[in-house]
């Protein structure tokens, strides 16, 4: 009788402290592992300093958080200075060391936007979003003069390079972003390179005839591609923009604005762009 | 039994962890072993063509050519861009002219050996269009140089404003401007759009030139006479087809030269390839030719100081002396001194007065231009001609053909027809290249003189013209010269604002009759 006493009472203490309490404690513990997160960016303005900026911060805030398993770059933005552009480029390729990173196009993918696409895993775009206009866009500066008043220890201190080279850097920087192009879309570059110099943008169906995206699809398929190659499940979808603390910087304008105040479609700042004009007007100053 | 019970507890405490991570994570992720972005570092600035500037040899028949530049049409250019021409233009002695505004073009043709008109981005009326027509007519030469970079528009249907204008003109010499733009995606030179240009075949335009560049260039329509292509690679954006797409071309008669670009002009462009011999060639097009005058280029007829010859019967009285003060006026405002001369000179152009029927002195003249007095008279050999001519008259040795005019008591001209016999007076004009001679021949010398006030004022419109003879109706003639005396002319002349070449006029006219000395000196 004894015996059976001994018996219930192991039973009962091994269910206590051989079970519960270590499924218990395993169950509030196993919270430290969390639920994965499919980040997302939104691109949706022509690439600037604070564009740039920002974007950056938010992908490393991926990089910097594990349970951010993946990033989908969500993109209708027609480019933007080299600088930005460049900037968001390499950074997407640092993270893509630890994780997917997944381009979704909805609208416009143009020129410095298709470039960042580019160092993304995947690209995926909404069938009547624009895609491509890959090149460079820039504006010499003035014929250099002599000023009375003004001293510079150099013929090219104030504007930096003979005009010309000006021209040459731009087509180095536009030889670069066809490297890209080859490099980023590799074997699944369906055209000569050539034809993707040309500059022109295509409708996301034909630019998947030409390999330069690789699905059409949404914005849920492009999330579920990332998770995917993330290798994750049961994932939380969160907007990195709302995970970062944005500094408040006072926004400029992008476009030069005429007498009437109306945009030119040309950026105010003299420079080197990967900028698609649709609605371009002329009369640059 | 306790290891076992210790087994149990840590399979329960590691369950949940398992659960929880299986339930969210199913693999791990591999990123791309490939590259995944570009070496930048490879990538440089590709360095400009070397320049091929050329020792300048100069030109021999240069000097005194007048150049005219149009700034009347909105001409997207300033002559300080395009210096590198306008230089080499001053520097052999041309004169450089500046047309504004457009409507002094047709005059202002009348004194130019060759009119340039860049990127014009206003529109030429009929008459100046005329006026350049036979401009070129005349052997004058023409170049128009449009650029896709250059054109002006206020709205997207005036984007082929500046070729459409520049074809205007070119319109009666078969060759035009395409509204594109050259380009090449392979072979460029520095950007799609600078295109490398090859000579098309053997032409003086075309002498030592090998490659060339250009910095966004028009191609031009031409059914022969192309004198610069671009090379294999190079497509036209009007179809993204083709090959060599002439981007320089010549008319039939070799007069009009078209270029769709000129940026290889500025600097630094011009300095690149071959640029600065073609430059070279450009302003030998302009200069090493002559081009002949017509009587409608008076008071432009002339190219040196002008000496008056007074014919047979002819006297210097107080009607001639003021009507030759006038044409002295007139001719001295266009840097032509006038002279009375008692025998031809060298170095002088000619104004022979005299009456009809002509004298044997002038019959060579009347002869050779195939005017009929209708007096069956013989024209004298040229080594007839007497006296006061002491130097050969140059005659065309053919003798008209005679017509009837004599059995009519009427003169025959040719292209006219028969005139009356009296009642009309004649200016003929004779242009050789080392001299110019102009004949002013009527019934009378009252009717003569009031010929030469005409001629002063430049009124030849009421006369019966062609090229090189103008007939006269005298009572057209003296009831234009009641009105005209009446009515004072505005002293003031056609705007000519000639640019500075920094040498002086080699003649300096005397103010006052009879006789002016010229100074005895060429252009260096």
């Amino acid at each position: 009788m004894k015996s059976d006493e001994n018996r219930i009472y192991f039973d009962v203490r091994t269910l206590i402290f051989s079970i519960l309490i270590p499924l218990i404690t395993g169950i509030l513990l196993s919270s430290v592992i969390p639920q994965p997160k499919i980040g997302i960016i939104e691109i949706k303005e022509p690439l600037d300093n604070n564009v740039g900026k920002n974007v950056v911060d938010q992908i490393q805030y991926a990089q910097n958080h594990a349970d951010i398993r993946g990033v989908v770059i969500a993109l209708d933005s027609p480019g933007g200075t080299i600088n930005d552009t460049e900037l968001i480029y390499l950074e997407l390729n640092h993270l893509r060391r630890r994780m997917p990173v997944v381009t979704m196009v909805q609208g416009l993918s143009a020129s410095g936007a298709y470039y960042i696409s580019l160092a993304t895993d995947f690209i995926f775009s909404n069938p009547s979003a624009m895609v491509g206009n890959v090149g460079v866009i820039g504006q010499i500066p003035p014929v250099p003069i002599l000023l009375e008043e003004i001293y510079s220890t150099g013929p090219y201190k104030f504007w930096g390079n003979p005009r010309d080279t000006y021209v040459r850097q731009i087509d180095m920087m536009k030889r670069s972003f066809l490297k890209a192009v080859e490099v980023g879309r590799g074997e699944r570059l369906a055209v000569p390179i050539e034809q993707v110099s040309r500059g022109e943008v295509y409708p996301a169906s034909e630019a998947l005839g030409y390999g330069l995206i690789d699905q059409l699809g949404s914005l849920s398929e492009a999330i579920e591609k990332a998770a995917r190659l993330a290798h994750v499940a049961n994932y939380e979808v969160v907007n990195l923009s709302r995970l970062v603390d944005q500094e408040q910087s006072e926004a400029s304008a992008f476009y030069a604005l005429d007498e009437n105040g109306e945009s030119t479609g040309y950026p105010k700042d003299h420079g080197f762009y990967y900028l698609y004009i649709a609605d371009f007007k002329g009369g640059l100053q | 039994m306790k290891n076992k019970r210790l087994f149990i507890a840590i399979l329960f405490f590691v369950l949940p962890f398992m659960m929880r991570g299986l339930w969210f994570y199913r693999g791990i992720y591999l990123p791309a072993n490939h590259e995944t972005s570009p070496d930048f570092s490879e990538f440089s600035v590709i360095q400009p063509a070397l320049s091929t500037l050329p020792a300048y040899e100069g030109i021999k028949n240069g000097g005194g050519k007048r150049i005219l530049f149009d700034q009347a049409h909105n001409n997207q250019y300033s002559l300080a861009e395009i210096e590198s021409l306008r230089g080499l233009l001053l520097n052999h002695g041309a004169k450089i002219f500046e047309l504004h505004p457009k409507e002094n073009l047709p005059e202002m043709l009348k004194n130019a050996d060759a009119f340039i008109t860049i990127t014009p981005n206003d529109f030429f009326s009929k008459p100046e269009l005329k006026a350049i027509e036979d401009f070129v007519g005349r052997g004058g030469r023409l170049l128009v140089i449009a650029d896709p970079t250059r054109s002006v528009s206020e709205s997207d249907r005036d984007r082929e404003k500046s070729v459409n204008l520049a074809n205007e003109i070119l319109e009666p010499f078969r060759v035009s401007f395409r509204n594109d733009y050259v380009y090449s995606l392979v072979n460029n030179e520095g950007n799609y759009r600078n295109i490398h240009v090859q000579p098309a075949g053997s032409h003086p335009l075309t002498t030592k030139l090998s490659n060339l560049v250009f910095y966004a260039s028009h191609s031009v329509a031409a059914l022969d006479n192309q004198i610069l292509n671009g090379d294999e690679t190079s497509l036209s954006s009007l179809d993204d087809q083709g090959a060599r797409h002439p981007v320089a071309a010549l008319d039939e008669s070799g007069n009009v030269l078209v270029i769709g670009d000129m940026t290889f002009m500025t600097t630094p462009y011009f300095q690149v390839a071959d640029n600065y011999q073609l430059i070279i060639n450009i302003s030998e097009f302009l200069l090493e030719h002559d081009r002949s005058r017509t009587l409608a280029d008076f008071p432009y007829l002339f190219t040196r100081p002008v000496g008056v010859l007074l014919g047979e019967g002819i006297v210097l009285d107080k009607d001639l002396l003021p009507a030759i003060a006038g044409l002295k006026e007139k001719l001295a405002a266009n840097g032509f001194p006038l002279a009375i001369l008692e025998e031809r000179q060298a170095g002088f152009d000619h104004i022979i007065i005299g009456t009809y029927p002509p004298n044997d002195q002038l019959r060579a003249y009347t002869d050779a231009m195939g005017l009929d007095f209708g007096d069956n008279k013989a024209a004298p050999t040229p080594t007839q001609i007497p006296t006061q001519i002491s130097e050969e008259v140059p005659v065309t040795p053919e003798i008209p053909v005679k017509t009837a005019a004599a059995e009519d008591q009427g003169f025959t001209i040719p292209g006219f027809g028969k005139v009356p016999s009296q009642g009309f007076g004649f200016l003929l004009l004779e242009d050789k290249p080392d001299q110019i001679t102009l004949i002013i021949l009527a019934d009378s010398q009252k009717n003569a003189v009031n010929l030469l006030e005409l001629l002063a004022r430049g009124s030849l419109e009421i006369c019966l013209a062609n090229d090189t003879i103008a007939a006269c109706e005298q009572d057209a003639v003296l009831s234009q010269t009641i009105v005209e005396n009446a009515t004072p002319e505005p002293t003031e002349e056609a705007s000519l604002e000639e640019e500075s070449t920094g040498a002086e006029d080699a003649y300096t006219p005397t103010p006052t009759l009879p006789a002016v000395t010229p100074t005895p000196t060429e252009n260096p």
